[in-house]
């Protein structure tokens, strides 16, 4: 997989790349800024994005703009968001993508394994949530996100962040039928046509967390 | 060379001249007699007044109408005389019998136009009607006088109308009043006095004239004149006053005061004396009428000397909210601003009334200049640069004019504008610190986060080829290290929850946050949720207290206990965050940054923060209210 990475602290930068080219990836550019991202990307049309939010030049969601942008121009172009922080930024990029897109808090790049798989995930079209993020909107999302139970909440969130049924179940030690039986419930819950499609289930979740306002409401998705 | 000023001295020798002749004139009218010193008496009235014209410098209206008031009560003896002398035939007995109209109604109309000119508002409408109603009542009168049609009905009216032109005068002096202030104010009510004197001092000579019908039939013409003479001098020299410089002595607060309280006085005499008039004309014995009058006196005096309050409120409206501000006695510091509030409102009887405080201009105030010029508002206090120090906002226009006759308040008020500007300051460094905050929340977030996760990779990527398990072991506890570290810098820089808070809530949060010191820290912890926001404080204030006791106390047992209890008199929970150890003790919240930084956060979420020093030990206790 082709990659740009944007991050203006060169030892992150450098670390996350030598990451990705230790597992098989090409790092075909590293950039300090948005500008040069958005110039880099355009010239290598690479497959994938590690991009930061809050980078030069204007040090505010500067990196998330550039990634919105290039989602425009670049259909197919999939994009991993670091993060320091939960950031509003996540509606417009969610509202925005299709597929082939991550927001994860900057510290997974520690739990090496993990942040590797959700970038393969991600080149290969999938959708991946930090929990972190997935809590914060659940939180801030009204009463129909209140009466899901602790279990279904903790399902929720392992989807969000790429997991397979399989791999829920696995990490809960429950049964695959149970996992099942959770997300079932969850998409009545919500209200949320359910879809076969993981990446689809995903999004449509995340979609609806991401639209629906803090206040408690009783609307469907869209 | 002819001046101004040589014209009046000039103006004021003829007519002295001309009234001595005049004295010598023989007396030929039987129904009045004026004897001679009492046209002495007229002629050195308005002598007086002349000559004070004659020294005053700039003459601007008012003074003006006094000089023509002085030549016009210097002439009236002479005219009178010689009409008297029946000199100049029907002309002379006319001037003779018009010889008051002028000087009369010039004692009207000079305090309106010196009210008009202290209070600086344009009452021209009023002099004009003062004037207007003089001329028809003289015209009414001389038509009358002529034998014209409906004389009958004539003379009456222009009685009427000239009686009431008199109570005219005072009343638009005293609405001139309303709504001024200090110096501006004593003028206006000096000009107001101007105005009301000649009136009270004329009807009280009426009165005295008509009393003792046994001193002789001119007795009355006698006391009249002599009311002539006082009043129009009076009025002049109260209206020359009125405009005069500053600091004269008839414009200080007690002058003023007591010219008001000896017209009050009057306005008693002559209850009196009406009261000993009429119980005379039922034919009681004078000396009982004489004692009647003097009871009645007394009676309508006795509550004119309770009117000292409106008196001294009516010339210095300030002096009631000075008093009362010091009546408060020791006013509790950081209570002024409270204070002044309270006694304004009172004073002013607007229960709504609000002040605001702004800083000298230079400085720029949060709370937006602009709104100071808005309707209503009224400066009470500036700074020494002019920019409005306390502004006083009313509700009601009623509200505004009594704010407006307060004046100048900065003596009274300034215990309350320091008190705002110290506020105002501190609020400023507060957004200072804030930004600063701010500022270095970023910074930690822009750098040193960064720093930290780049080098937890590298370190991590290096270990994968490390063969040792040891050092591999090693790596892996740095990176966990560096890792903690990571999510403390975050949860430092933007004062926001750690992750695991958030996630898991306090009991892992505080558990993992101690692991490295476990052996030192003994925790008691709910289990249940206790709600977002005060576990979140629940957190900063262990953290805080426990590092303050590791670091400064040299603690060697920490005890961190969190309680959930039930308050019985309002049924809602409370939690109870204790940390206590075994250190040095000696803690103060006025002096540790970490301390007061507790104190503040526990304060904001509307807690209460006890600091105990056991010495040996602190036991630092916070009552915060619960959440869930």
């Amino acid at each position: 997989v082709r990659v740009v990475i944007a991050e203006d602290q060169v030892l992150l930068r450098d670390g996350v790349a030598r990451m990705l080219t230790e597992a098989g990836h090409t790092v075909v550019a590293e950039v300090g800024d948005a500008r040069q991202l958005v110039q880099q990307v355009s010239l290598q049309r690479p497959d994938l994005v590690v991009t930061d939010i809050r980078m030069p030049p204007g040090h505010g969601d500067d990196g998330a703009r550039a990634a919105v942008l290039l989602r425009e121009r670049f259909a197919d172009l999939a994009v991993v968001v670091l993060s320091q922080v939960v950031e509003p930024v996540l509606a417009d990029l969610v509202a925005n993508g299709a597929a082939g897109f991550g927001y994860l808090l900057k510290d997974r790049v520690l739990d090496v394994e993990t942040f590797l798989e959700q970038v393969s995930l991600v080149a290969a079209g999938g959708t991946v949530v930090d929990p972190t993020v997935v809590a914060g909107l659940l939180r801030r999302a009204g009463d129909p996100v209140r009466r899901l139970t602790a279990r279904e909440v903790e399902v929720l969130a392992r989807m969000a962040a790429g997991r397979s049924n399989a791999g829920i179940a696995a990490d809960l030690v429950v049964s695959r039928r149970t996992v099942d039986a959770h997300l079932r419930s969850v998409f009545t819950k919500l209200a949320l046509p359910g879809s076969p499609d993981d990446n689809q289930r995903v999004l449509a979740v995340l979609r609806w967390l991401a639209e629906t306002p803090p206040t408690p409401s009783p609307a469907g998705p869209g | 060379v002819l001046t101004a000023r040589r014209a009046w001295w000039l103006l004021l020798a003829a007519g002295c001249c001309a009234s001595v002749v005049t004295l010598w004139l023989p007396w030929r009218t039987d129904d009045y007699r004026l004897g001679v010193p009492v046209r002495v008496l007229m002629v050195a009235a308005g002598a007086v007044l002349l000559a004070r014209v004659a020294r005053t410098t700039p003459r601007p209206a008012p003074v003006l109408g006094v000089g023509v008031l002085g030549a016009s009560v210097v002439a009236y003896p002479g005219l009178l005389s010689l009409a008297a002398a029946e000199v100049g035939g029907l002309v002379g007995t006319t001037l003779g019998a018009a010889g008051h109209v002028l000087p009369l109604t010039l004692v009207q109309l000079v305090p309106v136009l010196a009210g008009r000119q202290v209070v600086g508002r344009p009452r021209r409408g009023w002099g004009l009607t003062v004037v207007a109603v003089a001329v028809v009542g003289v015209v009414l009168t001389g038509l009358g006088l002529a034998g014209a049609p409906g004389a009958g009905v004539m003379l009456p009216v222009a009685t009427v109308l000239w009686f009431a032109s008199f109570l005219l005068a005072p009343v638009v002096t005293w609405t001139a009043v309303r709504g001024t202030a200090g110096e501006t104010r004593r003028r206006a009510v000096v000009a107001a006095l101007a105005a009301l004197v000649p009136v009270v001092v004329l009807v009280w000579c009426v009165a005295l004239g008509a009393l003792p019908r046994t001193l002789g039939p001119d007795a009355s013409v006698t006391a009249l004149m002599v009311g002539f003479s006082v009043g129009t001098a009076s009025c002049g020299l109260l209206t020359l006053r009125a405009c005069g410089p500053a600091g004269s002595t008839v414009l200080r607060t007690r002058v003023v005061i007591g010219t008001l309280h000896a017209v009050l006085g009057v306005l008693a005499l002559i209850v009196g004396t009406l009261a000993a008039l009429t119980v005379a004309a039922l034919g009681v014995a004078s000396s009982w009428a004489l004692l009647l009058g003097a009871a009645a006196a007394l009676a309508a005096g006795l509550p004119w000397l309770r009117l000292h309050v409106w008196a001294r409120r009516v010339v210095d409206p300030a002096a009631e909210l000075r008093h009362e501000l010091s009546a408060l006695g020791q006013v509790a510091p950081g209570h002024h601003r409270q204070a002044a509030l309270h006694v304004l409102r009172r004073v002013v009887g607007d229960p709504d009334l609000q002040v605001t405080y702004g800083a000298p201009s230079g400085a720029q105030d949060d709370s937006g200049a602009q709104d100071r010029s808005e309707a209503g508002a009224v400066c009470l206090a500036r700074h020494a640069d002019g920019a409005p120090a306390a502004t006083a906002h009313a509700a009601s226009a009623a509200g505004t004019v009594r704010l407006r006759a307060l004046g100048d308040c900065a003596d009274a008020l300034r215990p309350a504008v320091l008190e705002a500007q110290v506020a105002h300051e501190s609020r400023r460094a507060d957004l200072a610190a804030e930004a600063e905050r701010r500022q270095v929340a970023q910074d930690l977030h822009d750098g040193l986060q960064g720093r930290l996760l780049g080098l937890a990779l590298h370190l991590q990527l290096g270990a994968r080829s490390l063969d040792d398990p040891g050092a591999a072991l090693l790596a892996e506890e740095t990176v966990e290290s560096l890792r903690a570290a990571v999510d403390d810098v975050r949860a430092l820089g933007g004062g926001r929850v750690p992750d695991l808070l958030a996630r898991e809530g306090l009991r892992p949060a505080l558990t993992a946050l101690f692991r490295p010191v476990a052996d030192r820290v003994e925790l008691d912890l709910p289990t249940e949720p206790l709600g977002a926001a005060t576990e979140a404080t629940a957190y900063f204030v262990v953290g805080e207290a426990v590092s303050n006791a590791l670091k400064h106390a040299g603690a060697d047992r920490i005890r961190v206990a969190v309680i959930r209890v039930a308050v019985a008199t309002d049924g809602h929970h409370r939690v109870s965050v204790c940390v206590s150890d075994d250190g040095c003790g000696g803690a103060d919240p006025r002096l540790g940054s970490g301390l007061r930084g507790i104190a503040e956060r526990v304060d904001a979420a509307g807690g209460v923060l006890v600091v105990h020093d056991l010495r040996p030990g602190t036991a630092v206790e916070a009552v915060l209210p619960c959440g869930s």
